[in-house]
């Protein structure tokens, strides 16, 4: 645990230099977060932790990044894999001191070459117990019996999007840029942390003008964050799209989204949060997700079978024409193109969100639906010879992976073969 | 008497009595925080980056009587990082003449998010730190199940034990850092 002297963040060393303030108070903010996560934290730390977060949303958006286990566990699984028995050794030659003599051997195991856990199952058709499931190591001879017909290297999606602002402008968005977009109103846009933040602090709705409208479109083979003007944390997957006000005003907060996007919405009950989907047959066809703060992914690509919303945290209502629901964490509801009533289902929610945690996870996923989203992730189109409707796949995989690796995988466990031929990939069941 | 392990709470002591222990556990918690933390403020390469640590860990050591508390010491380690990156990224600046470009690339790029930076790499480092305190078999199974993902009949292959042995360890594993961590919302718990 650490050590945090009472007083919390107000604790600062008079010798230090600016720089090392700011660096101490970062570590007392840690150790604040820390103990809140165990549940340890005293009043007057949560006061300090509290007052931190509500100086921007930029730190709030970071407090609520950090309670995220499953981004949390994934750089920690990273850091195993660190060969970090090599650099000991390394330090304590160069400083010519022994080793010591204890019981911390590093984790070997993880050092090797990362060991593909992946499981493939295919549905039989004789289904004797529906699913087959098995391990499968890395497949190197899959890479000899593929065609390989183009010689584009297929990249994986990266952080990429255009923000186009109210005055039709656009602004190209990735891991580089930098400095202040400004928006009418006083509102200034700029990218923190990899992420699109919108600052209003300075915001003044002048007297006649209307508030602007900005909208985030992702391309194939781009993701990207946004933390909207209220605080609220949104993600986008390839190919989707937000549409939002600049500045929040009125009675509810309301966005408009296509494709994929899960959204963290900073609690207001006072602002009802909406989010209108337009679903496959357009605009008039609209599915309305209502929420007064809460954690929730909606899944509206026009090309998947059905509108699905997904709850994490909170409650949250879904309405369509006229019929409705109300979902609650673990439930989902979908509604098919077309078709009048919600269903309700529990999926497995670390599928669901995969794409916002860096992953593909499959947990018995049907072909089609597997290379949909290998199609939206590496830009790639999909054609299909012969009937795979009745294979499945289960099993994971790293989103920064490039997509051989995954083809391999797939190709591995014998049900399936893929061609390609420059960005498109052919796939043909395995007789 | 000789204690042989280190933790947080007899860190800062062991190091002011040069015990090389301290030194063996600063590194193994911090150097792939470090690491990442590295990347995240400059974007060098791993190489560069892991040279600037070992050297920072250097220097942590002939200095180890210099210190108030571990605070400084974790403050120390922190800015000697971004300092000693911060110089591999100008030195490169100066081999490539394309300076005006690497400035506003590197130059904004380095504290502006430093603060988030060194909170997130603090939170990872104390997570690192509880399931250090973990003895080795059962920290190796905690890792493989919920970090790696693996099934405990996975875990028992791949370690060759029997599947009762992994099961009785993660669970213990659990208790453990239950005890210790007190979490209303355990980390990676919710994987099974």
């Amino acid at each position: 645990m650490v050590q945090t002297p009472a007083g919390g963040v107000l604790y600062v060393k008079q010798r230090f230099s600016m720089k090392k303030n700011e660096t101490q108070q970062s570590i007392l903010i840690a150790g604040l977060i820390q103990k809140y996560r165990n549940n340890s934290i005293s009043e007057q730390e949560m006061q300090a932790l509290d007052q931190w977060r509500n100086t921007s949303a930029v730190n709030q958006g970071l407090f609520e990044k950090l309670m995220d286990d499953e981004t949390l566990g994934d750089a920690l699984l990273k850091m195993e894999e660190a060969n970090t028995a090599l650099h000991i050794r390394r330090i304590f030659s160069k400083a010519g001191i022994a080793l010591p003599d204890i019981d911390k051997p590093v984790v070997k195991h993880l050092q090797s070459k990362r060991m593909w856990h992946w499981i493939a199952a295919a549905a039989l058709i004789t289904a004797i117990a529906g699913t087959v499931w098995f391990f499968a190591g890395t497949a190197n001879s899959a890479q000899e019996k593929r065609q390989i017909a183009g010689v584009h290297t297929i990249m994986p999606g990266s952080d990429k999007a255009v923000l186009t602002l109210a005055d039709g402008s656009q602004v190209l968005l990735d891991s580089t840029i930098r400095g202040v977009i400004k928006e009418r109103g006083n509102v200034d846009i700029f990218s923190k942390g990899g992420r699109l933040v919108y600052d209003v602090s300075r915001f003044s709705a002048g007297a006649t003008q209307t508030i602007a409208i900005n909208t985030i479109t992702t391309p194939r083979g781009g993701q990207y964050q946004v933390i909207l003007p209220d605080g609220t944390a949104v993600w986008l997957n390839a190919a989707s799209s937000i549409s939002f006000p600049a500045a929040f005003t009125g009675r509810e907060r309301k966005v408009t989204i296509t494709g994929e996007v899960y959204f963290e919405v900073a609690r207001n009950p006072a602002l009802p949060f909406r989010v209108s989907v337009v679903s496959a047959a357009g605009k008039a066809d609209s599915m309305e997700v209502t929420v007064l703060g809460t954690h929730f992914n909606i899944n509206a690509y026009p090309d998947e079978e059905a509108m699905r919303t997904t709850v994490v945290e909170g409650l949250v209502v879904v309405s369509k024409a006229r019929t409705g629901m109300k979902i609650t964490p673990g439930e989902q509801a979908s509604i098919a193109v077309n078709k009048t009533m919600f269903e309700k289902s529990h999926p497995d929610i670390e599928e669901v969100l995969a794409w916002k945690n860096g992953r593909f996870k499959f947990s018995n996923t049907g072909v089609s639906s597997l290379m949909r989203q290998i199609a939206r992730w590496y830009d790639v189109d999909i054609r299909y010879e012969g009937d795979v409707s009745s294979i499945h796949f289960s099993g994971g995989i790293s989103r920064k992976d490039n997509v051989e690796k995954l083809l391999e995988i797939l190709e591995s466990e014998g049900r399936v073969k893929f061609i390609r031929q420059g960005r498109t990939i052919t796939v043909r069941p395995n007789r | 008497m000789k204690v042989n392990y280190c933790n947080e709470d007899n860190c800062f002591r062991l190091m002011e009595q040069g015990d090389s222990i301290a030194l063996h556990y600063l590194i193994r918690i911090y150097f792939p925080v470090l690491s990442r933390y590295a990347f995240q403020i400059t974007h060098i390469n791993s190489a560069e980056a892991e040279d600037v640590i070992v050297e920072v860990f250097l220097k942590l050591w002939e200095r180890r009587n210099q210190f108030a508390d571990l605070g400084e010491v974790k403050g120390f380690l922190y800015t000697s990082v971004r300092n000693g990156c911060l110089n591999v990224v100008r030195g490169k600046q100066r081999e490539q003449t394309r300076m005006a470009t690497f400035m506003q690339l590197y130059g904004n790029a380095t504290g502006s998010d430093d603060e988030a930076e060194i909170i997130y790499s603090e939170l990872l480092a104390e997570i690192r730190k509880s399931v250090d305190a973990l003895p080795a078999k059962m920290r190796e199974i905690f890792i493989l199940s919920y970090y790696k993902k693996m099934s405990t009949r996975a875990i028992a292959v791949h370690l060759n034990l029997s599947h009762q042995t992994v099961r009785n360890q993660k669970s213990k594993a659990l208790t453990l850092l239950r005890q210790w961590l007190k979490q209303k919302n355990p980390l990676l718990l919710i994987v099974f």
